[in-house]
């Protein structure tokens, strides 16, 4: 049932605890690659973010440097493979592992994504739109109140990228998004990259979606890079942040957004302390955003259009980089 | 369609931003049902969205009726709707190849990455996701290759019985040995392990009083698993993560066995011999240590003229003493 007001859980008999919703800092998603780099330097990185589904069934060498980061940064869960928006049956075997895993690694949070991955007992492995309608919103409202329930924490929620809009759509995507954090308390994880990637891919003009977006709820950015083909973006996590997205962050944060920050580099992946320095950077923007805040439509339009210049010259479905997620641990073998 | 009032409580719009044909919007679930059918579809998203209908319907529950990928997706500015969809469609299986070619590296330096994808490609066919983890997905691949193999092996036999063996056997071989123990790395690498746990060691094995042997049985480490092989892949397999296999000198056709296991959180492989690899074979298989030794040595003394009783004594004293270094077993227990 759709209701017209706010409830937040905190408030109800019998609620769950609400999430802390301390800000951590400026955090880098923990990947393979950089595990032995972390593991002589300790870097003075505020956060990670870890892959769920990388270390829920895994009894080996990533779980063991897991269990060592997590001794002494904090560490935030973000998995791929909920299928919130599914039609098919939410996996209570996946949301028990899910919710041992963020009791042994003392998760701050729990994060996944607005999205389905497969139905007919299939997963696709890839961030699925669902049409964004009544129907939609009633079916994930319940399965998010099932899944706080299981987890027994709130759940936070990120914006995917998309690349389709369906005829059976009623309401834009930031409506939705903000009906069901009224409908269920949940939190956001806001991807202004996504929001980029997907403000390009449907036409819209990215502030609006911020301008949706209920300040209070957000407890998470995601930073990353994608593809520019021109005609589309791809969200491939696979460079720097690009000016205009660095630009939609300052301007949440103009709005009002104070959330812990963590930059995602899932292929191409350089060295660790080029990771950390990108996301870093977000640090000039909080402070110009401090020092000289800025209103209206200023900068803007120039941003906008300086995208142009950035476009790789491609056709419309060249696969020239793999949407996020595409997660894989290979083996050490001597 | 715009947000118009942030502040307004939600009244949800019940038109929908584009047109659709037939009228009445459709269930989440129909919609589910058609796009996953679209984009996996290995002929592409035109043939899929024509037989979403057909491959849907008999259950009853999903789309009844052709739903051409205009009808359901809006085009952007810039994108017809098959483009749109395109970009799921692509990314399906460009993601799904990717991670087969990271769990099976020295099979795609064999094969060539073309090869290698029309592989794992069909095998996706057979084989789709069932798992919320990626590491999931390649689990069948040894078995298909190595039922596809049979059957290549029987087209070829049928076509000419004069032939005395497939003449493509040893690529066959080398390429399901590779798979099994590519699949068999990525197990071990992600299981349980034994880097917080004791082990038997020699001694602890060496104090078992002779009267008592009969009635104990070995516990295996739970990372230790045995590969029976008929060409010596894994010198290949190791060589390509070291990144100096070369494809001219292939590994060579002879039966190898092999126990692959875990220390320190890296996969150690270890080839054994023949005799020793059948007596880890019992002791895994949960037989009593005197009977595993006995059904052992009977065939090794019966094979073997030149062999003694006390060279046998010898060579296993010898076998539980590498056991040992090498972790292979974490306790004792009584014949239950």
């Amino acid at each position: 049932m759709i209701r017209s007001k706010r409830e937040d859980v905190s408030t109800e008999p019998g609620a769950m605890p609400l999430l802390s919703t301390e800000c951590l800092g400026l955090g880098v998603g923990l990947r393979t690659v950089h595990f032995a780099h972390i593991l002589s330097h300790w870097p003075a990185v505020d956060w990670f973010e870890i892959i769920s589904e990388n270390f829920m069934d895994c009894g080996g060498r990533p779980r063991y440097i897991l269990d060592q980061i997590a001794e002494r940064y904090p560490i935030v869960m973000h998995g791929v493979s909920m299928s919130i928006g599914s039609s098919d049956p939410l996996n209570l075997d996946y949301l028990q592992k899910l919710k041992r895993l963020a009791v042994e690694t003392k998760a701050r949070w729990v994060s996944d994504h607005v999205c389905w991955t497969g139905v007919a007992s299939r997963n696709t492995h890839d961030l699925l739109p669902v049409p964004y309608n009544a129907e939609s919103l009633s079916h994930i409202a319940e399965r998010v109140r099932i899944v706080q329930d299981i987890l027994e924490r709130p759940l936070v929620l990120e914006n995917p990228s998309t690349y389709v809009t369906f005829r059976d759509s009623t309401m834009n995507e930031w409506e939705f998004i903000r009906y069901l954090t009224e409908e269920t308390g949940c939190h956001l994880l806001l991807d202004v990259n996504n929001v980029y990637v997907s403000s390009v891919n449907h036409d819209f003009d990215p502030r609006k979606y911020l301008d949706s977006i209920p300040v209070d709820r957000v407890v998470q950015f995601h930073l990353a890079g994608h593809t520019d083909l021109g005609t589309h973006c791809i969200d491939t996590h696979d460079g720097h942040v690009v000016d205009p997205v660095w630009e939609l962050f300052r301007y949440a944060f103009e709005r009002g957004v104070r959330a812990s920050t963590l930059l995602e580099w899932d292929a191409s992946i350089p060295e660790f302390d080029v990771v950390h320095a990108e996301v870093l950077k977000a640090k000039d923007y909080l402070d110009a955003a401090q020092s000289h805040p800025r209103s209206g439509n200023e900068d803007w339009a120039s941003e906008r259009f300086s995208r142009r210049s950035r476009t790789a010259n491609r056709s419309p479905n060249h696969m020239v980089g793999i949407p996020q997620p595409s997660l894989y641990a290979t083996a050490e073998v001597e | 369609m715009e947000s118009s009032d942030l502040h307004a409580p939600p009244v949800l719009r019940t038109e929908s931003v584009g047109p659709i044909p037939g009228g009445a919007v459709r269930s989440l679930s129909n919609i589910q049902q058609w796009m996953q059918a679209v984009i996996v579809h290995p002929d592409g998203i035109h043939v899929g969205a024509k037989s979403a209908a057909t491959a849907l319907a008999p259950g009853g529950n999903f789309v009844s009726e052709v739903i051409a990928i205009d009808d359901m997706i809006l085009p952007s500015k810039q994108l017809t709707s098959q483009q749109r969809m395109d970009v799921y469609a692509n990314a399906y299986y460009a993601r799904l190849l990717e991670c087969m070619r990271d769990e099976y590296p020295a099979l795609v330096s064999l094969l060539g990455e073309e090869t290698f994808n029309a592989f794992a490609f069909d095998y996706l066919q057979c084989y789709p996701s069932q798992s919320y983890t990626l590491a999931d997905l390649g689990q069948h691949f040894p078995a298909f290759l190595r039922d596809n193999q049979a059957s290549a092996s029987d087209e070829e036999s049928a076509a000419d019985s004069s032939e005395e063996s497939c003449p493509d056997e040893y690529w066959l071989d080398l390429m399901t040995d590779l798979a099994l123990l590519e699949r068999t790395y990525s197990e071990v690498f992600s299981g349980p392990g034994i880097e917080d746990r004791q082990t038997l060691s020699a001694d602890d094995i060496s104090s078992i009083p002779p009267e008592r042997i009969s009635d104990l049985k070995l516990i295996p480490s739970p990372c230790v698993r045995l590969l029976k092989l008929n060409t010596q892949a894994h010198n290949y397999a190791i060589a390509v993560r070291k990144g100096t296999a070369s494809n001219d000198t292939l590994p060579q056709k002879k039966p190898t066995y092999l126990v692959i296991t875990r220390l320190n959180y890296v996969v150690r492989t270890i080839e054994v011999e023949p005799q020793e690899y059948e007596l880890l074979e019992h002791l895994m298989a949960d037989v009593c240590l005197g009977e595993a030794i006995a059904r052992v040595a009977e065939i090794s003394l019966e094979s073997d003229s030149l062999a003694d009783e006390q060279d046998w004594t010898g060579r296993i004293s010898e076998w539980f003493q590498k056991w040992a270094t090498d972790r292979l077993f974490i306790g004792i227990r009584e014949f239950d």
